[in-house]
């Protein structure tokens, strides 16, 4: 990848936010100042800028509602058949100067060049990720300061280029703390009903410690189910072997509850080896109606035919053997035989042993087909029996007998569980007439089946009945499993209310649950196998906290917070009250632990730790400290830039303040090689920026004015001829004064000399040329041209013979105070000249 | 997710260095294997979806355990 080290060095604006009409900016290597009242279009610019880097605006990144914010990019009075243009250029150390270009049309599409190229992305895209942006916003303090700690946690991994760590921690821990979103149907109601059960032995005194054992996990399993054991022993009054405990609890129960009712309303659940033994006779049955079984019973007919052929081949056979010794006599009825008569014999012979041939060696298959026909007939009714079976409860206790009963005993706070059952009776009734309506066709086709084979009189029809009489059965069996699936977990509830209501009547409550927990051991199992990877959630959940908090707390502690400070000592004055920010850490529980993602702003009053900065510090103080802390970051995570942009950073501060904040533009400019573009409302202040950094000298714009066509921006001077001419004579009468310091005067002299042959442009040609572009030769032309006398161009053209138009001193260069003091004299006068 | 919506998540996702570092440091914090699975997972293919993938997966082993 390329290495970016990005200083800004122009920017067009056309139709994007307050720009309607097209608008430059140029920007100093160093320091650019650019001054407007509100509203004049000054956040126009940061976010043109931002808009090209990342692709949109932080005040939409951050938006709550993005919807309110849909084209709001382009401006409202630019034609909407035209793009929308933003062009910024750059210079880079190592790429030279590149020019990016993003267009964006009316219907929100953007299309991004670079040097006249269409590129997808920039080719610094990459080193976007983990940067900390070069704005400075005064929004962006806001969201980073004044919002809950877990807000400011993630603002401040967005400042410190953490994003991804926050994003994975946020990813984990939404799994942590809600992991039945992600669990399957199955196993939630699994876990609902285990809660239930463990809450109903809760309720007996005795069974209080299977519960203790469950809450262990799986390892609390044993225990639990020998207390189980334990308690059934005692509750029988006999030592029993783990096999027979289940039924002898059942048996116990049920001698008891049966003076009650007997029943349940319940669909019988399919246990495994059900299961097993249900899919294996549906395979027994599907066999009866198989191509191949059916084929063969169909052949019976024909094999009649082929026991007829080999007969007369067995007969043919002694025939021709007899005719070999009497080969003019008939061997069975004595006739005389011609030669035509024994040709037909032989042939007769031929054809008939060729045709049995191939049905020779086999078995009649008819004892078979009858075998296969009585196992269809047993796997019918056994099929029939198991899917019957689990209706079977629920059509009982519906039954007029029982119908009393079963309804006295859920009794009128249950009626509607009554009505449950009554629904379910009349949706699975009509299913299972249907059903043995079908089972009776399939015996029918399978009786004529029987009737046709001992009388061998098959044929295919009745093949064809019976492989459709139990497709029919099948088709009509699934509908009803389906039907009985659908009512098995609706019919859940009102089962165990009338288990609950029997047991409570016949004072069986313990051992139902004793029976309850053994018939659903195996789930158990695993119910509390899931509950411990459930549970094991929150463990996680603990170290992920732990470990983001150690994360953000090197990245905020001493580095972060000792630069922070750093620059918040700059901004400090000697009469601030002693109440200050005294640095970053994450929350802690009173036992040590990190609070989830919570970063607390420490502060100090007169040595004593406060609850909170943001608490106790004035807005100016809070605002300073949002400043320091963004300055700070960006210097930290630094991006494929040098520039770092301030927008109107000075916020209900005094005048004290303000001019130290001065302090601050110097030292990124100077220490820090920054190249500091900076905003402003306060154009008293920004007066002050510009004679604090008179060294720099930077560039300074003014937008003097805004109408429908967007900003008006006009270029100022940094400082004036005479304060120019002053501090070079100042310089050159220092005897003191540095070679750097005597450089610096030249400087000054020359950019005068640009500004005073602006103004001559002006007053004497009526023309307008900015000081800013001039160099030697221009200078020249225009005081030639202005009638200027020629011994004096020559003078003031001399003062750029130390310098090149890239303000580069040659290699010998040796500053000169008389030198300055000379090229001082021609500026004064060149003004003279100038003003007659 | 497809199989070969898979595959092509798995070849354009890979954790950063720095989500790495962190994926390490909470897994020396724990011994757990369920935990170790789901951090694995992140490692390889986009986490916001994962995750609750292998926390399902871990679930329908233990359920459907024969």
């Amino acid at each position: 990848m390329k290495k970016f080290c990005m200083k800004l060095k122009h920017l067009k604006i056309v139709g994007f936010r307050g720009f309607n009409a097209e608008r430059t900016i140029d920007f100093h290597e160093k320091l650019t100042i650019i001054s407007a009242p509100n509203s004049y279009g000054k956040t126009s610019i940061t976010e043109a800028l931002e808009f090209v880097i990342f692709g949109e605006t932080s005040k939409v990144a951050h938006a709550q509602s993005k919807e309110e914010y849909r084209g709001s990019y382009r401006n409202r009075h630019y034609p909407a058949d035209r793009p929308a243009v933003i062009e910024a250029i750059f210079e880079d150390t190592v790429e030279g100067t590149f020019v990016l270009q993003v267009e964006l049309d009316a219907s929100g599409n953007v299309r991004r060049f670079m040097n006249g190229e269409l590129v997808t992305e920039w080719p610094f895209s990459q080193k976007l990720i983990g940067a900390a942006p070069p704005f400075v916003l005064q929004h962006a303090l806001k969201n980073l300061l004044l919002v809950p700690p877990s807000e400011r946690f993630q603002g401040f991994a967005r400042l410190l280029g953490l994003y991804d760590v926050d994003a994975i921690q946020q990813v984990l821990v939404n799994l942590c703390t809600k992991p039945e979103a992600n669990i399957p149907e199955k196993v939630r109601q699994a876990l609902s009903d285990f809660r239930s059960l463990e809450d109903r032995l809760s309720t007996f005194q005795e069974l209080q410690p299977i519960v203790k054992d469950f809450k262990r996990g799986p390892v609390g399993i044993d225990g639990a189910y020998k207390k189980v054991q334990a308690r059934a022993e005692k509750l029988l009054g006999k030592k029993l072997k783990a096999a027979e405990l289940l039924s002898a609890i059942v048996s116990a129960r049920d001698e008891s509850a049966s003076k009650i009712y007997a029943g349940t309303v319940a669909i019988k659940p399919m246990s495994p080896p059900e299961q097993v033994r249900l899919s294996s006779l549906r395979e027994k049955v599907l066999a009866g109606a198989s191509a191949p079984f059916l084929e063969t019973y169909s052949r019976l007919g024909a094999r009649d035919a082929t026991d007829r052929l080999k007969q007369e081949a067995q007969l043919l056979a002694i025939g021709t053997e007899l005719l070999i010794n009497q080969p003019d006599t008939c061997p069975f009825c004595g006739q005389v035989l011609d030669e035509e008569l024994r040709k037909h014999i032989a042939s007769r012979y031929e054809v008939v042993k060729s045709k049995v041939g191939t049905e020779v060696g086999k078995g009649d298959p008819r004892n078979q087909i009858a075998q296969d026909l009585s196992i269809l007939r047993s796997s019918l009714n056994d099929y029939q029996e198991l899917l019957e079976q689990r209706s079977g409860d629920l059509l009982t206790a519906t039954k007029t007998e029982n119908e009393n009963t079963v309804r006295s005993l859920f009794g009128r706070d249950n009626e509607v569980s009554w009505k449950i059952v009554q629904t379910a009776r009349t949706t699975i009734t009509p299913h299972l007439e249907a059903l043995q309506k079908a089972r009776a066709g399939a015996e029918e086709a399978l009786k004529n089946c029987e009737a046709a084979l001992q009388s061998n009189k098959e044929d295919v029809s009745q093949a064809e009945a019976l492989g459709s009489s139990i497709q029919l059965y099948m088709s009509t069996a699934d509908k009803y499993s389906s039907k009985l699936d659908d009512l098995e977990s609706l019919l859940l509830g009102p089962a165990r209310l009338l288990r609950q209501a029997i047991d409570s009547t016949a004072g069986t409550t313990e051992l139902s649950t004793l029976i309850e927990l053994l018939e659903k051991k195996v789930m158990i199992e695993r119910v509390l196998r899931i509950r411990e990877v459930l549970e094991g959630l929150k463990e996680l959940k603990k170290h992920i906290d732990q470990t983001v908090g150690e994360v953000m707390e090197a990245a905020i502690g001493t580095d972060l917070t000792g630069s922070v400070m750093s620059w918040y000592a700059k901004i400090r004055t000697k009469g601030d009250p002693d109440v200050h920010f005294s640095g970053f850490a994450m929350e802690r529980t009173k036992a040590g632990d990190f609070k989830s993602k919570k970063v607390k702003v420490g502060a100090k009053s007169y040595g004593v730790e406060l609850s909170s900065a943001v608490s106790s510090l004035s807005e100016s103080k809070l605002n300073a400290l949002g400043l320091c802390m963004s300055i700070a970051t960006a210097l930290r995570a630094p991006g494929p830039w040098e520039f770092l942009i301030l927008d109107d950073p000075i916020q209900s501060w005094d005048e004290e303040h303000e001019v130290q904040f001065i302090e601050v533009l110097r030292s990124l400019v100077e220490k820090e090689n920054k190249q500091v573009i900076l905003l402003s409302h306060r154009d008293q202040w920004i007066d002050q920026v510009s004679l604090g950094c008179r060294t720099i000298n930077g560039l300074r714009n003014r937008i003097t004015g805004y109408t429908q066509e967007g900003p008006h921006i006009a270029l100022v001077d940094w400082a004036t001829v005479d304060q120019r001419l002053r501090e070079a004579q100042s310089i050159a009468c220092d005897p003191k004064a540095l070679p750097v310091r005597l450089q610096q005067a030249e400087e000054e002299i020359r950019i005068a000399t640009c500004q005073l042959t602006a103004e001559i442009a002006k007053k004497k040609l009526g023309r307008d040329r900015s000081p800013h572009n001039l160099n030697s030769k221009d200078v020249r032309a225009i005081l030639i041209e202005a009638k200027c006398p020629p011994s004096l161009v020559d003078r003031v053209v001399a003062t750029f013979g130390t310098t090149d138009d890239a303000h580069h001193a040659p290699k010998d260069y040796q500053p000169s105070a008389e030198r300055v003091r000379q090229y001082h004299g021609t500026l004064l006068e060149l003004r003279k000249w100038g003003d007659s | 997710m497809s199989e070969d919506e898979k595959k092509l998540d798995h070849q354009n996702y890979g954790a950063s260095s720095r989500v790495e570092e962190f994926l390490d440091a909470v897994g020396k914090k724990t011994n757990n294997k369920v935990h170790h699975r789901i951090l694995r997972a992140c490692r390889h293919r986009d986490p916001t979806t994962c995750v609750e993938e292998e926390l399902k997966k871990v679930i329908e082993e233990i359920l459907y355990e024969t």
